[in-house]
């Protein structure tokens, strides 16, 4: 019987085992009055004890058959019949168990499927509510970040009715950077979380939205206004309410913000251009000085996204060699002699026509093309001059910039003068460039 | 196909061949799908003494935990533990020690969610579902703390595991960091597969199971002690399975080397 199949015992403990079981039939066989009924039992107990092989129930019927009587001595006709009926008892028995034991097996087995697909789908479900929390909160403050508040703001554009008005207030604080810089990230992340627990506070009680639109920036978006004075109440409470000392450990931290205040009709408001105009005031109350609340103007922002258009065609004007030089001969009064010449810096730009330096040198500045523009100009002057001037207005341009440098209200310019005659010195490079 | 976001919990397709599954049909079991059997009867087919090899390997698992709890450990560690089925650890070593405390791990959710079931009134066992591979998250899994203490020596079975860990996951660097944390006294049995005895047979075996949801990497006896790196093995060393403390003589067989797997326990000094 050993080897048919896996049983869980030693070779003495089946033999034993199997002993046990023999004796039963044994005892069956020669039982007054005669009965098959241990035969099932014996065969069912063979399954449990992990013969469950077919080899087992084939090996088990040639046993019985073979040996038993002989064994026991028993060569009556009548031993033989009980010995069939014992062999089908037991035949049964075997059958039955093994034929429950699978059942069984199938159903567990299946059972476990099915609670390890539940399992799964559950982990399932439950990674896309947080990753669904994930893409739509800030995980340091727990505020709505900027992909959910542009997405409430879309919402409730859609669905304000005709007259409905909305603002948006975008928050800055002012100064975040030195706080990380200089007193760690840790104690920045507690201040972060400080000022959005107050705007938290001061949104509930207005029943506005509070987001994180990142870094150090909150925006606060409030319905039902009537007019932009309604929005420039709620920004001044928010600036008093926000710009009290936070405490952060030994430190106490003063806080200042600046807000950038956009109020419009819903109507034909669009949420990409509410952000964009709520992030552009904010940037002008930072420009204009920080620590202070902006109103949006529509005619400032006409100019800066004329300028900001400008500004984004100067690379491949410069390729396409639009910047250019006039020249202004410098005449001394005393004799009405020539003594040199201003070079004056133009773009001949194909549809605005040319453009003086207070159009674009600014713009030059702000978007890191003037090197490259200096240095262009300064090559046609070069190429314009009579070679033993070169050296001269190289020198003068180099000073020119220096001076330029140290000056903090730097204004429109790009000027170099080339003086044939040493020791002549300066104008105010600004006073030649503006037209009168 | 995609490939599965690390967000995404491993899916449960009883379509995809399991090895525990498998192995389960061959002790005689019916704890398995179509699926499983299919692959069983192309390996029978391959190789036909197949169920015998897995019963051999399942017999070395139980005189490996006998010996061990004669040895006087209570702590038993089985990875890739497969279907609970008959002879599992728990029921060894608690027929001898009943304080002896098991934990299963095993990476099929099916093979877990069963153990589950099966021993969720036994409050010296646990199941926990992990990847050989993450060896520190099965050591500092919260539910094995709960059942084993890492300051007492632990018994640490792979049984016909480390054969399915192919060499670019680092079995080795694996069995170190299973090894590694254990106090001196521990012990690791191993059970590997080989093409040593039986190559073309075992090669067929290997390539049936690269259809399955961990293919086979055989290795040779050399490769299969290294396992063992720096842990004394108990006499008689690395064996065929059925060579390792038999119960009986008679058990050995005139060919132990047809059960092609290598089998050896390992203690640490």
């Amino acid at each position: 019987m050993a080897g048919t199949s896996y049983v869980p015992m030693t070779r003495a403990g089946i033999q034993a085992h199997l002993h046990g079981l023999t004796e039963r039939l044994a005892a069956a066989l020669t039982a007054e009055p005669s009965t098959a009924a241990p035969g099932y039992r014996v065969g069912a107990d063979l399954v449990s004890a992990g013969f469950v092989a077919a080899e087992a129930l084939g090996r088990t019927v040639t046993l019985i058959n073979s040996r038993l009587l002989a064994d026991l001595g028993l060569t009556a006709p009548e031993a033989t019949a009980r010995l069939q009926a014992l062999l089908e008892a037991t035949i049964t028995g075997v059958a039955r168990g093994i034929r429950d034991r699978t059942l069984d097996e199938q159903e567990s087995i299946r059972r476990a499927a099915l609670t390890a697909r539940e399992q799964a789908e559950q982990a399932l479900r439950a990674s896309e509510v947080q990753q669904r929390y994930l893409a739509l909160y800030d995980q340091l403050t727990g505020l709505p970040n900027r992909v959910l508040f542009a997405q409430r703001l879309a919402a409730l554009l859609a669905d304000a009715p005709p007259t409905a008005r909305i603002g948006t207030c975008f928050i800055d604080l002012d100064g975040f950077t030195a706080v990380n810089d200089s007193l760690g990230h840790h104690v920045g992340d507690q201040l972060l979380t400080s000022v959005a627990n107050r705007l938290v506070d001061f949104a509930a009680h207005g029943g506005y939205l509070a987001a994180r639109l990142g870094g150090d920036e909150f925006a606060l978006l409030v319905t039902g206004t009537t007019c932009t004075d309604d929005l420039v109440t709620i920004a001044d409470r928010a600036f008093t309410v926000l710009t009290v000392p936070v405490h952060v450990g030994d430190h106490e931290l003063p806080v200042s913000v600046s807000i950038g205040i956009v109020e419009r009709a819903t109507a034909g408001a669009d949420a990409a251009e509410l952000i964009r105009a709520g992030d552009i005031t904010l940037h002008w109350a930072k420009a204009d000085g920080k620590a202070r609340w902006t109103v949006f103007d529509p005619d400032r922002n006409a100019r800066d996204v004329a300028r900001f258009r400008l500004s984004a065609t100067m690379p491949a004007a410069l390729d396409r060699d639009e910047f250019t030089l006039v020249y202004q001969p410098l005449v001394d009064l005393r004799d009405g002699q020539p003594r040199g010449v201003e070079a004056l810096a133009r773009w001949r730009h194909p549809h605005l026509g040319v453009l003086h330096p207070d159009r674009f040198i600014d713009l030059a500045e702000d978007t890191g093309l003037m090197v490259r523009l200096g240095l262009r100009l300064l090559e046609k002057a070069c190429d314009n001059l009579r070679p033993e001037c070169v050296f001269r207005a190289v020198a003068a341009a180099v000073i020119h910039q220096v001076a330029r440098a140290k000056r903090s209200d730097a204004g429109p310019d790009l000027v170099w003068r080339c003086w044939p005659q040493p020791g002549t010195s300066f104008f105010d490079e600004a006073d030649c460039c503006r037209q009168p | 196909m995609e490939p599965r976001p690390d967000w995404a919990p491993e899916s449960v397709d009883a379509e995809l061949p399991s090895a525990a599954r498998i192995y389960d049909y061959l002790l005689g079991g019916s704890h398995n799908f179509a699926a499983d059997r299919e692959v069983a009867h192309r390996a029978i087919a391959a190789m036909p003494d197949v169920p015998v090899q897995a019963q051999a390997n399942r017999a070395f698992l139980r005189r490996a935990v006998q010996h061990l709890s004669g040895l006087g450990v209570r702590q038993f560690l089985d990875i890739g533990s497969g279907i609970p089925t008959l002879g599992n650890v728990h029921e060894v070593a608690q027929g001898i020690s009943a304080d002896a405390r098991v934990v299963y791990v095993d990476l099929d959710p099916v093979a877990v969610a069963h153990g589950r079931a099966i021993l969720a009134a036994e409050d010296r066992t646990a199941v926990i579902q992990e990847d050989l591979r993450h060896p520190d998250g099965i050591l500092g899994h919260p539910d094995l703390r709960g059942v084993l203490d890492l300051g007492r020596p632990v018994a640490v079975l792979l049984m016909a595991i480390l054969h399915v860990i192919p060499d670019v996951d680092d079995p080795c660097g694996i069995a170190a960091r299973l090894r590694d944390p254990l106090v001196p006294g521990s012990y690791l049995a191993i059970a590997h597969g080989t093409h040593e005895s039986r190559p073309a047979e075992v090669e067929e075996l290997r390539r049936l199971s690269e259809k399955t949801a961990t293919p086979m990497t055989l290795r040779s006896r050399v490769e299969i002690a290294r396992f063992f790196a720096g842990w004394e093995l108990v006499e008689p060393g690395l064996v065929w399975a059925p060579e390792w403390h038999p119960d009986s003589p008679e058990d050995v067989g005139a060919h132990p080397e047809r059960s092609s797997n290598l089998v050896g326990v390992g203690c640490k000094p």
